[in-house]
């Protein structure tokens, strides 16, 4: 039953997959998936030169990864600002071949296949099954938004689900789902309403309007994602299957240390463990460990997007992280810290100010969020004459 | 250590039945019409262009609801944009009132023209229905020539097709049925996806009666959804809302920027087309332009469809056409003609009205203000008492 459970469930990912993404955008996948799953069987059998061929493989789908979502941006946007005919002349023969979007989620697929590579490669065991391996990666209700699973907390999770459903569970997983729609559809969708509408009229409302527009941006990006990762979490819990959770309250942080435990939590999990640490954490001075934050968060401001105010977004985030970790060692800042923990509704404040400020770097382009910042300070709007 | 009791049973169950009691409810309330007070029209906030995607059994039930308060009177629809609409009048003053008034018990009127729409839809749906059921039924609609359309109507109406097809309120009628299929090249709508998504929108309508039932709650009990017309009152029930449309003074014959921008916009539509009628051979897009308008009009209105059929191409306000050279304004009266032609031709009886009415009849460059409207119902209540003379 387990079996005819399992290929029910794999059949139907992958004619999800398959109708969303189109040829174009299942075929890569399928090799990068069937590179990582002969990759970490092979590895495991090595004692030695194991290692090498995860690495290996890490390196072949985060190329992959760069070619498919990042190359206009690293060649348009990068090479180009300093080497125009160079970057041209790559353009010309890289774009003619590459579809015109990248294949759907990749940025999931890439990030679940390298923490599941680099934990073989630590010495964890692989997934023996293809049929496991496929649903770890094909699994549709977290496919296209996530949240990202870690297979050794999904492959039992699964066979649990697999074996035994419960009505509990089937529920439970109706609540979440349908929590997940009333915050996409119904909260989220209207908010979005609202922005489109007023986004053009930005700088000439008045100033509490522009505010309110402010708080808008913020509540769309949390409704919206929040519930996507509600109806994935529904889903899988209606089959019995347990995914990570993805928000836990975001905007009552106190601070962006605690906002990132918090917000899109599989994301700064994955960018903690397979980063941050690498890159040497907090275990060799505080200099490498505020560098290896900020340049941890200029790879999670990318990865949302390849353009310029995302990375810029993404250092906003790393240069808030950093001011974090030194502030409390910092004598004359000690009224502030004296504060906030005196009184923690400052310091939720102060970290809900910097994260909605936030949004206007990650929403519009560079020069316009820095004018819409700007506007924020400003009692009268400006003429549209 | 006592097992927490689970009720999880009971409300899988409690879901199961609230799934099934929303889709009967849907499918109770299908073909109810709206609970409108004195309707007129249906106004910005009860239509689609302010939101509310009222469905095609709603604007059907409006039409039966007249049929029986008046039995044995012929129903004439007024279908068309905004010009029959009355955009330019208020509900008070709409001058589908005056035409009623005028035509006395020769017909039972009734507006379900939409800002917008185009000659063959909404208000035209409506009219093939009753008519495939025997209903002594007319449509009235109207044209600018300068729209284009297609069979499956555009934007914002074009769920509203689907919606009539996929519960079989319409004619059978191959050419509307592979329209979309076999000209590529003509339709509006290139993106499958989203036919797809339309078709299964009026699935889901059919079968649970979803949008049926959502559209009266919305109405009647809460909004769902934030639109420019409505802003923060979004969250009130429609039911609310009253006919926003004022009676508009007559345009300004000294407003020299709106003078401009409306004499643009005819000026615009016609460097389109007319270039066919210049010397030398016309280039492609405009013998294709010709060729869709055709194909288009054959396509929407099956032939046993078009005896009860009225076509009024509308006239624009005189004062915009003076401000065309004289080549621009005989190009402006050929394509006119040709546009009466394209009507005639198929087999439907076609109209050019307004064609006397004075700029101080207009609110702008083809809306009409409260004279203009009376203007006009008083000139088709005289052709409709002849055209039943004639059909007699």
């Amino acid at each position: 039953m387990v079996k005819l459970r399992l290929w029910a469930l794999l059949i139907f990912c992958a004619v999800f997959h398959s109708h969303f993404a189109g040829a174009a955008g299942v075929a890569p996948i399928a090799v990068l998936a069937l590179l990582t799953y002969v990759t970490a069987l092979t590895a495991s059998k090595f004692k030695k030169g194991g290692g090498w061929l995860c690495l290996s493989t890490i390196i072949i789908v985060t190329a992959a990864l760069l070619t498919y979502k990042y190359s206009r941006f690293l060649l348009l946007d990068v090479l180009a600002s300093v080497n125009k005919p160079l970057a041209e002349h790559f353009a010309a023969s890289l774009f003619a071949a590459l579809p015109a979007t990248p294949p759907l989620a990749i940025s999931f697929f890439a990030f679940e296949f390298i923490h599941y590579l680099y934990e073989v490669r630590r010495g964890r065991e692989p997934i023996k099954k293809p049929q496991d391996f496929l649903a770890f990666a094909i699994f549709f209700p977290s496919l296209v938004a996530g949240p990202i699973k870690r297979y050794q907390d999904f492959i039992p999770s699964l066979y649990q689900g697999l074996s035994a459903v419960s009505s509990r569970d089937v529920a439970a997983g109706m609540v979440r789902l349908a929590a997940g729609f009333f915050k996409k559809l119904m909260i989220a969708d209207n908010i979005n309403q609202y922005i489109l509408e007023k986004q053009a009229f930005y700088f000439a409302v008045d100033l509490p309007e522009r505010w309110l527009f402010l708080l808008a941006l913020a509540g769309r990006i949390y409704y919206d994602f929040s519930g996507y990762t509600d109806i994935a979490l529904g889903l899988a819990m209606m089959m019995g299957i347990k995914l990570p959770p993805n928000f836990n309250g975001p905007y009552g942080a106190t601070s962006i240390r605690d906002f990132w435990q918090r917000w899109h939590m599989s994301l700064s999990f994955w960018i903690r463990d397979y980063i941050y640490i690498p890159l040497g954490g907090s275990q060799h001075g505080l200099a490498r460990r505020i560098l290896s934050g900020i340049l941890a968060f200029a790879l999670c401001g990318l990865w949302h997007g390849a353009s310029w105010n995302f990375l810029f977004w993404g250092l906003y985030h790393g240069l808030g992280l950093a001011i974090n970790t030194v502030y409390r060692k910092l004598p004359w800042l000690s009224p502030l810290w004296k504060l906030y923990d005196k009184y923690p509704l400052t310091a939720r404040l102060t970290t809900f100010l910097f994260v909605v400020f936030g949004w206007l770097p990650f929403f519009y382009p560079l020069d316009k969020a820095w004018s819409m910042f700007l506007m924020l300070f400003q009692f009268k709007g400006v003429s549209g004459d | 250590m006592t097992e927490k009791k689970s009720y999880s049973k009971y409300f899988l169950l409690g879901t199961m039945l609230g799934f099934l009691l929303s889709t009967a409810a849907g499918a109770y309330i299908t073909g109810k019409p709206l609970p409108l007070s004195n309707f007129v029209r249906f106004h910005e906030y009860i239509n689609p262009n302010g939101g509310f995607y009222l469905t095609y059994n709603q604007m059907l039930a409006q039409a039966r609801l007249l049929l029986a308060d008046k039995p044995g009177k012929p129903l004439l629809i007024i279908g068309g944009d905004s010009v029959f609409y009355g955009e330019g009048q208020s509900s008070e003053h709409c001058w589908t009132k005056y035409l009623q008034q005028e035509l006395g018990d020769d017909y039972a009127v009734i507006n379900l023209a939409l800002p917008g729409t185009k000659v063959f839809e909404a208000g035209y749906w409506v009219y093939e229905k009753l008519l495939s059921e025997g209903q002594n039924v007319f449509l009235l609609t109207d044209a600018m020539p300068s729209t284009v359309f297609e069979p499956s109507g555009t934007t914002p109406l074009h769920y509203m097709y689907f919606d009539a097809r996929e519960r079989g309120m319409l004619l059978p009628y191959a050419a509307r049925e592979t329209f979309s299929r076999q000209h590529r090249e003509w339709t509006l709508f290139k993106d499958e996806g989203h036919q797809e998504n339309l078709e299964l929108r009026a699935k889901l309508n059919h079968y649970l009666g979803v949008e049926e039932l959502w559209t009266q709650f919305t109405y009647s009990v809460a909004g769902n959804y934030f639109h420019r017309t409505t802003e923060f009152r979004s969250l009130l029930p429609r039911r609310l809302f009253q006919d926003p449309f004022e009676d508009r003074p007559p345009f300004e014959a000294s407003d020299n920027e709106k003078l401009e921008h409306g004499t643009n916009i005819v000026k615009r539509f016609m460097a389109g087309i007319t270039a066919l009628y210049e010397k030398g051979p016309p280039s492609e897009y405009e013998q294709f332009f010709w060729r869709r308008l055709s194909g288009c009009t054959q396509a929407s209105v099956p032939p046993n469809a078009r005896n009860n059929l009225i076509v009024c191409v509308t006239a624009i306000n005189p004062l915009f056409i003076d401000e065309l050279n004289e080549r621009e304004k005989k190009e402006y009266r050929h394509i006119k003609e040709l546009w009466l032609e394209n009507f005639t031709r198929q087999g439907f009886q076609t109209w050019s009205l307004n064609d006397k009415l004075a700029p101080e009849h207009y609110v702008d460059f083809d809306h009409l203000s409260v004279e203009g409207g009376k203007a006009m119902a008083t000139e088709l209540a005289k052709r409709l008492k002849e055209f039943r003379e004639r059909k007699n």
